[in-house]
């Protein structure tokens, strides 16, 4: 299988230190010794002929990558209430379907990213009528792994329509932003290199920047987050 | 084939122990692959050999372009280099070395968050947008690789922002070097942008902003 050399010893007394460097184990920048039994099997070098034929069932599943999703095909509802009328954007409302943790028997890079469609209530209110006291509502996604903000995977959900106090041929939807009838598709994805073996825990959020008075929520369809975890 | 051993009582010597060497290694050096079981062999065993390398640059830094200086003239690659603004806070390039890499594919992405699009003095406002890369000192552009976003309508009336957008991207691609003769290079991965006004009049977008972006990489091994 792999082609680790004969053993040479200099004659006279055994030396426990040089049998084992040069037959058990001597991590060297070319592995010769039984060490390499040991995850340094490399077949284009190790293999005897090298010729890169090592058949596919021969290796366990997961040894290279491994892979975690999970998703949601049925609405799900996240309402602003949850929020308490709370201005703290750190106060967060998890969206479950969007969460996932898995663990990692192996030092890896990571790829790693969600998928959802979002159909949020929000509106832009025009309370004095005159362009002046404009308030646009939104929500927002977070996304966080092992803990960590990821703030370039942030994404914004605007007004879907918008409304005056005292409204005369204003329209009830904003065809600027999104509509109502439109739904958001987001889609995040980014790479964490040198994560360690243990656990990863990808976690999203949503925060609401709503009117206190108002009753509104958050839809998504389907959603899908997923980790794809390469060996390193 | 056994494995010879030391007796109880033998004394240990430097020819019995390469003789013992040598019986272990043979066995070992002698499994062919046609001995392997189902599942044989983990990663207790085998060195990872998927991933070449992987890079990102997850940016939080707004970037605007406007009409006057970035239009688009055209649907094309020759417009993209010729006129196209280059978003440098998405530039991926291994901080100037670009990546050597054997025969591999590559998987590149940007995906980011198109944060305004003001389209107050029209409709159909337009914002563009390309991820593009190079190899071996040569731009590739692809249309395939171009997206837009569309702000349909303008300012109905003063009073409300009809004409704002905001809007998330996302654009995947994959390049294909495994018939590359030797190591080649990827010298980088770019974003450029463009402002359009679709069907209406001059003047198009006033401002077109990009913020929190990431573009990545990862070269993956190819099949041999």
């Amino acid at each position: 299988m792999p082609a680790i050399p004969a053993l040479t010893l200099s004659p006279g007394n055994v030396n426990i230190d040089t049998i084992y460097q040069d037959s058990i184990y001597g991590p060297a920048a070319t592995p010769d010794t039984f060490e390499i039994l040991n995850g340094g099997l490399d077949e284009a070098g190790n293999w005897t002929g090298g010729d890169n034929s090592l058949p596919a069932w021969a290796v366990q599943e997961g040894t290279f990558v491994r892979y975690w999703s999970t998703g949601f095909t049925r609405w799900e509802y996240y309402y602003e209430r949850q929020l308490s009328s709370d201005s703290n954007v750190n106060n967060r409302l998890t969206t479950a379907g969007l969460c996932l943790e898995a663990y990692i028997p192996w030092d890896c890079t990571i790829w790693y990213g969600y998928q959802a469609w979002c159909l949020q209530d929000a509106t832009q209110w025009d309370h004095d009528n005159n362009g002046v006291g404009l308030t646009q509502e939104y929500w927002d996604i977070r996304f966080n792994i092992d803990g960590a903000v990821n703030n370039s995977m942030y994404a914004k959900l605007p007004h879907t329509r918008t409304t005056q106090d005292d409204p005369t041929t204003t329209p009830t939807h904003d065809p600027g932003y999104s509509q109502e009838n439109r739904w958001k598709w987001v889609a995040k994805m980014s790479v964490k290199t040198g994560k360690q073996r243990g656990y990863l825990k990808l976690r999203t959020s949503a925060w609401a920047s709503i009117e206190p008075e108002t009753i509104a929520k958050t839809k998504m369809p389907t959603g899908f987050i997923w980790a794809l975890a390469l060996r390193t | 084939m056994a494995v010879d051993t030391y007796l109880s009582g033998s004394t240990i010597t430097n020819s019995g122990i390469i003789a013992q060497h040598q019986s272990v290694r043979t066995i070992i050096n002698g499994q062919s692959r046609d001995t392997l079981d189902r599942s044989a062999l983990g990663d207790q065993h085998l060195q990872q050999g998927v991933l070449i390398t992987a890079d990102v640059n997850e940016s939080t830094t707004a970037e605007s372009l406007t009409f006057a200086g970035f239009p688009i003239a055209a649907e094309t690659t020759a417009d993209i280099s010729a006129n196209w603004k280059r978003l440098t806070s998405y530039d991926l390039d291994n901080a100037g070395a670009g990546y050597s890499l054997p025969p591999c594919k590559v998987l590149i992405w940007f995906n980011g968050r198109l944060k305004e699009l003001d389209t107050t003095a029209n409709d159909n406002g337009q914002a563009w947008l390309c991820l593009y890369y190079s190899v071996n000192s040569t731009p590739v552009y692809k249309m395939v690789n171009v997206g837009m976003i569309h702000a349909p309508e303008a300012a109905f009336t003063a009073i409300v922002n009809y004409n704002l957008a905001e809007e998330p991207v996302c654009i995947v691609d994959v390049i294909d070097q495994t018939n590359a003769g030797s190591t080649w290079t990827l010298d980088w991965v770019r974003v450029k942008a463009a402002v359009g006004r679709g069907s209406g009049a001059a003047p198009a977008p006033g401002n077109v902003e990009f913020l929190q972006g990431i573009t990545g990489m990862m070269a993956f091994y190819k099949d041999e």
